[in-house]
């Protein structure tokens, strides 16, 4: 029981710690969408309530990086300045899919066209869904009064933090809580191990199975990447590899309360049914065209793992392994949002208990006395549209950092495939285990940088890197199993693997 | 609001309800112990293993092609192998070339024989055979590059990483 508890504590922590940089990019959005955009400058961005609405709810989607949390303040934001039902539920449902870092990651799953199909496929489900609202439902957009113009200068700045700090310590953290709660139950009912042979090939049950498991489920962009990834490595069905992005990572529990909440319970009902059918139909229509050439499956995954209990029943000491688990993998920039949330929530408990009647909003809206004479004073709307475009420009800058030039990353893989073998032969099994993700990350983010800087992603060297990852994956098998003749052999198959890989990635020979 | 509370907690549970009934209703079948790594007994050990066998397995299939019932279909081990041959020529050090023609081959015999697996009883053999002119020039391709395995060869001792 007690491990148990822990578990789904460590995996609501977890999943709430992935979500804090995109939770903060949200609310950046939202607060951006209210004071410098305004209201209609929010409609105008998604199609003015048109024909154009829906593409181009997508298309701001696909650019802005947040996820399935992190897209609840915009939602509600939306929703407020009067934006269609439609165009609000296609950008809900794909700004969580993709980011430009994850569709780059997204190359490396098998060929480029599975990445384009399941773009074109989320451009389907947010049409067919979004349309179908409409139909529906028509005339549920309902604008609030548009907000006051806020003061020129810093104190438009200001006033977004002021707006984000507000919407944080409001009733999106409740929808944030339900969102990452599916993850806690999630947890509690489904057992270590659970889901290792739940997305096989030849299971025709599997995009449903898949279906189900992923709507409590919450995945950040790049989780959801990285498990398709991993899938598409394992031979397991590309139908149930769909429904894991487009429920796991484009719904949640979350986003299905704020559905009920805004819209009734009846109208959530029936959107969340026209999501199923179009997502479980997508995902059977690409089950088998996309399967990739080659791909042996292994027969089981640990892809979705994280959806499970991470302690077997009876674990000792549950509690400091799930603080020791949470620590160990937590990364610098995810210390750094959880710093500023933190920050921002302690601002907004701080302004709804002292300032309910808004007196720093009021404070913000005085215009300065006198016009500045050397500056030239922005309309708001322009101010927002710089902002968003600085945002994308910003994730397009974050995807050459996150995927670096090609010789500083093979300098990495030198350095890692030393630790790996390194620890594999000398039975150092927890460094081997720690260090083998890793080398299988390098293996695409390098993929992806020879892709960024021009350089063609042949099929030849697509299957030098999908060798070393195999390698890797038989290797972590025997680490796991403690196999120690077996583990040196692999280590050094390893070690082949990589500098074959390097030489047709180099054109050395 | 008040009025609606109720129906989102009834909806809320039949959605609930639903959920596990899919998920818990026995008739998907997971597991919970730790699963092998699945190797197919069939896999050969590298490419010219791999080119042996095709020829074999071809050998068989003009021969007649009917194995036992336990066994696996002599046309769907062929699947298999041809499947392979792109990742086992890739583990070794052959060179770009070659490999594409080897990954064009695969992907041309997986096509021929695609069309064999959807037949059924002896249509498969029939329908292999037709193709036997254009099986025999890919036969001879994979053969061609498998000579310049013993120069390549797969298994090379570790070398230290650049």
């Amino acid at each position: 029981m007690d491990s148990l508890l822990w578990g789904a504590v460590l995996r609501f922590a977890q999943a709430l710690v992935q979500a804090t940089p995109t939770i903060l990019i949200g609310l950046i959005v939202a607060g951006v969408f209210r004071q410098l955009l305004g209201h209609s400058g929010t409609r105008r961005l998604f199609g003015d309530n048109t024909w154009r609405s829906l593409p181009q709810a997508w298309a701001v989607g696909m650019l802005l990086p947040v996820c399935s949390l992190g897209v609840i303040p915009v939602l509600r934001e939306m929703r407020r300045a009067g934006v269609s039902g439609g165009a609000i539920l296609a950008f809900g449902l794909t700004a969580p899919l993709f980011n430009p870092i994850s569709v780059l990651y997204g190359l490396t799953l098998a060929d480029p066209i599975v990445i384009i199909t399941f773009s074109f496929c989320s451009l389907v489900i947010v049409t067919v869904v979004g349309i179908g609202w409409d139909m529906l439902f028509p005339g549920t957009a309902n604008a609030e009064p548009e907000p006051p113009v806020v003061g020129f200068g810093a104190k438009r700045m200001l006033s977004v933090t002021v707006f984000s700090a507000r919407e944080l310590a409001g009733p999106s953290s409740l929808y944030i809580i339900a969102g990452l709660l599916g993850v806690a139950m999630l947890s509690l009912l489904l057992p270590a191990g659970y889901l290792e042979s739940a997305a096989e090939h030849n299971d025709p049950f599997a995009p449903l199975f898949m279906s189900a498991v992923a709507i409590p489920a919450y995945a950040t962009p790049m989780t959801a990447i990285v498990q398709l990834a991993s899938m598409f490595q394992h031979g397991n069905s590309v139908g149930a590899a769909f429904a894991l992005l487009a429920l796991g990572a484009g719904a949640n529990l979350g986003l299905v309360v704020w559905m009920a909440h805004n819209y009734g319970a009846k109208r959530a009902g029936v959107w969340f049914a026209l999501l199923i059918v179009v997502v479980v139909g997508l995902s059977y229509g690409v089950d088998k065209p996309l399967y990739p050439h080659g791909v042996e499956p292994v027969g089981h995954t640990h892809a979705f793992d994280i959806y499970c209990a991470p302690f077997q029943p009876g674990t000792s000491n549950a509690m400091l392994t799930a603080w020791r688990t949470l620590w160990e993998k937590i990364a610098p920039h995810e210390i750094f949002a959880l710093f500023v949330l933190g920050l921002l929530m302690a601002a907004g408990l701080v302004l709804s208990r002292w300032d309910r009647d808004g007196r720093v909003e009021k404070w913000l809206q005085q215009q300065p006395t006198a016009k500045p004479r050397f500056d030239v004073v922005l309309p708001g709307p322009v101010l927002g549209v710089v902002a968003l475009m600085g945002l994308i420009a910003l994730s397009v800058f974050g995807c050459y950092v996150y995927y670096p030039a090609p010789a500083e990353i093979f300098e990495e893989m030198r350095i890692v495939n030393t630790e790996v073998v390194a620890s594999a032969s000398s039975q150092d099994w927890d460094t081997a285990l720690y260090w083998i993700p890793i080398y299988d990350d390098w293996t695409r983010k390098l993929q992806v940088s020879m892709f960024l800087r021009g350089e063609e992603l042949t099929p030849y060297r697509r299957a030098k890197a999908t060798i070393l990852r195999d390698k890797l994956e038989l290797l972590e098998h025997e680490v796991e199993d403690q196999e120690v003749k077996e583990s040196r052999e692999l280590g050094m198959a390893v070690t082949r693997a990589y500098s074959r890989m390097r030489a047709a990635y180099t054109m050395e020979n | 609001m008040n009025r609606q509370q109720p129906k989102i907690a009834t909806v809320a549970t039949r959605l609930l309800l639903t959920w596990l009934l899919m998920v818990f209703a026995g008739c998907h079948d997971v597991q919970t112990e730790e699963t092998e790594y699945h190797t197919p007994e069939h896999m050969p050990a590298d490419y010219p293993a791999a080119v042996e066998q095709l020829l074999a397995l071809h050998v068989e299939i003009a021969n007649g092609g009917s194995r036992a019932g336990d066994a696996i279909d002599v046309f769907a081990e062929t699947y298999d192998v041809v499947r392979w041959l792109p990742m086992l020529a890739a583990d070794s050090d052959l060179d770009e070339e070659p490999w594409n023609r080897v990954d064009r081959a695969s992907r041309r015999l997986e096509e021929i024989l695609n069309e064999v697996l959807a037949r059924n009883g002896s249509d498969r053999r029939e329908t292999y055979l037709r193709y036997e002119t254009e099986l025999d020039q890919h036969q001879r391709v994979l053969v061609e590059i498998k000579q310049q395995f013993p120069a390549a060869a797969s298994a090379m001792p570790a070398e230290e990483p650049k």
